[in-house]
């Protein structure tokens, strides 16, 4: 029984271990650096996924405004740089993640209340507000005009700026792997089952003496903490923010998008799903880009989407356990696996 | 007897309709204490008032001499010693039996270690060796409703209160729930038995508390009570006493 505790056998991390020193080894294989930008992007979405996956996969307390907590991070730590005397993202992160702790307690206070698609609903607007915030007070954020860095020259790890994109392409990699062990880690914590006990039945989770308030809340303050932390991290990287973009519902859609595409719920899905979905925007922009005015890619990109909703609601990774079990079929292995990929 | 729950002068409306009206029964500390009567006289509203589920419009509820109650929340009730199962069962379904009962054995254990034990031990007791793995939603409904009573075993209570914990089971499974229900109640755990089937109801309580729209009707000896004329005409009907 005591399994359950002691957590993935070494056979499971197999995959896990191979497809990391994959990414690691990926840039060597790139003649061009815009490949490597491919995959830093679907390192940060996969960090922003995992964060969403957290409240809303495991929780399936849906939230749409996971960009506010993502701007959170990216504007307090380019502000603290360009106004504070060049602070380090290092020690900007920290700020940025208290400061999403005080709007993801803003927000979880009154949305918590509500619950399924009013909770949802609840969280648009409050995204909303948060971007016009940005917005009205333009003479300390820049408004919609966002703010930049001035041009950085040199390399230097602890200010982040660096001439090539290969040193970007670690760190995003480095915060996917951070998000993918505070997932773990979440979901084997008495909150993570927690969570998941209200995620089954809220009514009977309460009567046995979970404060589902509480556990939702504490929830949401982990996603802002990763949200927060990964929106510095892409500060840095891209030099410019503005509300339209890294505070918009759009953000917040592809953040959630990744999660669904690849499997709400689970520790793999939203980075499948993020991998599947970065490259294949890309392609498709590229491929299609004069076509329908250059809309598409984006057209291609929702159809995917749509489909996989329809016909594989548990998302890509639901793939994997009929497709190990093929495999096994192959080489004539019977297969003992129990459970599916409920836990994949 | 140490009274464990005293309730008086209940009064629950839901708009027009009067579900609990000048309720009053007590529960002994060890008992097991049957509350019968009529579909929709308000057993099951009861217990939700009890458990904070509602709160009442008049009245005291008293539970172990603290009549702080309505102040609570349902997990603050249920911190304090008062557990329910439903009439549903409503297992964590994307869960396996272990982790269902481990969740609740966490609330109530500060190292995981100590709740795992916990949980393990629990499982051994209400028959559920060997299955620890499987997923609740693969659970035929007696286990079900087994698993809800591990779960509120789980919150060490003083006071159980199990809804319809016997409907839609085969005799044998009834049988075998009517003995995890004296098991848990050798244990020292107080019992509120709410059931519509009368043998068991006579085999298993102490005493039963008969309600009728809304109302108290009578209290006493199962054996008694089910022979006095008022409860058979407003619940059990001219041909139980034939019977």
């Amino acid at each position: 029984m005591t399994k359950n505790l002691t957590g993935t056998s070494m056979k499971k991390l197999i995959p896990a271990v191979v497809f990391l020193a994959v990414l690691i080894a990926l840039p060597n294989f790139f003649t061009k650096s815009y490949y490597t930008r491919v995959a830093m992007e679907a390192c940060y979405f996969a960090s922003l996924g995992i964060a969403w996956n957290i409240l809303s996969g495991y929780g399936r307390q849906t939230c749409w405004c996971a960009a506010s907590f993502f701007a959170c991070g990216a504007y307090t730590s380019m502000l603290m740089y360009l106004r504070l005397n060049e602070v380090s993202p290092f020690l900007s992160v920290f700020v940025g993640m208290a400061v999403a702790c005080v709007l993801a307690f803003i927000i979880g206070l009154p949305c918590f209340k509500l619950s399924g698609v009013f909770f949802s609903i609840a969280t648009i607007a409050c995204a909303t507000i948060f971007r016009n915030l940005l917005i009205v007070f333009n003479d300390f954020t820049g408004g919609t005009l966002g703010l930049a860095f001035k041009i950085r020259t040199g390399n230097n790890l602890w200010l982040m700026s660096f001439e090539s994109t290969l040193p970007y392409y670690y760190i995003a990699l480095a915060m996917m792997v951070i998000a993918i062990v505070v997932e773990i880690l979440f979901v084997r914590s008495k909150l993570g089952y927690y969570l998941q006990a209200i995620r089954d039945d809220q009514t009977a989770a309460e009567s046995l003496g979970v404060r589902s308030s509480r556990v939702k809340m504490g929830t949401l303050l982990v996603c802002a903490c990763l949200l927060a932390a990964t929106g510095t991290v892409y500060a840095f990287q891209v030099g410019y923010i503005d509300p339209n973009v890294v505070a918009s519902h759009d953000m917040s859609i592809r953040i959630g998008v990744m999660a669904i595409l690849g499997g709400m719920g689970t520790i793999w899905g939203p980075v499948v799903g993020a991998f599947i979905a970065i490259p294949m925007l890309e392609v498709a922009n590229n491929y299609l880009s004069t076509v329908g005015g250059g809309g598409a890619g984006y057209a291609m990109y929702g159809l995917l989407i749509v489909l996989i909703v329809l016909f594989r609601p548990a998302g890509v990774i639901s793939l994997w356990a009929p497709f190990v079990r093929w495999v096994k079929g192959l080489f004539g292995k019977k297969d003992t696996a129990k459970g599916g990929a409920a836990k994949s | 007897m140490k009274k464990i729950l005293e309730i008086k002068n209940l009064d629950k409306s839901f708009g027009g309709v009067h579900a609990i009206n000048d309720l009053s029964f007590e529960i002994y500390e060890g008992e097991i204490l049957g509350l019968i009567g009529p579909n929709g006289c308000g057993k099951s509203t009861t217990v939700n008032l009890i458990t904070g589920v509602y709160i009442q419009d008049k009245g005291e509820i008293t539970f172990n001499g603290d009549t702080s109650l309505k102040k609570q929340s349902v997990p603050q009730r249920a911190k304090m010693g008062l557990a329910r199962t439903f009439q549903s069962p409503k297992p964590f379904s994307n869960m396996t039996v272990f982790d269902s009962v481990y969740t609740i054995c966490m609330l109530y254990h500060r190292r995981m270690k100590d709740a795992a034990k916990k949980a393990e031990e629990l499982l051994e007791l209400m028959n559920f060796s060997g299955m620890a793995d499987t997923l609740c939603s693969k659970l035929p409904i007696e286990q079900r409703k087994w698993l809800d009573m591990t779960r509120a075993l789980a919150t060490n209570p003083k006071l159980l209160m199990l809804d319809e914990c016997l409907a839609g089971l085969t005799p044998s499974e009834m049988d075998a729930s009517i003995e995890l229900v004296k098991r848990i109640n050798g244990m020292g755990v107080t019992i509120l038995f709410i059931e519509h089937v009368m043998s068991a109801v006579v085999n298993l309580c102490h005493r039963v508390v008969v309600m009728n729209e809304g109302h108290f009707l009578s209290q006493g000896d199962p054996n008694v009570v089910m022979r006095q004329p008022e409860v058979i005409k407003a619940y059990l009907g001219e041909d139980y006493e034939n019977a």
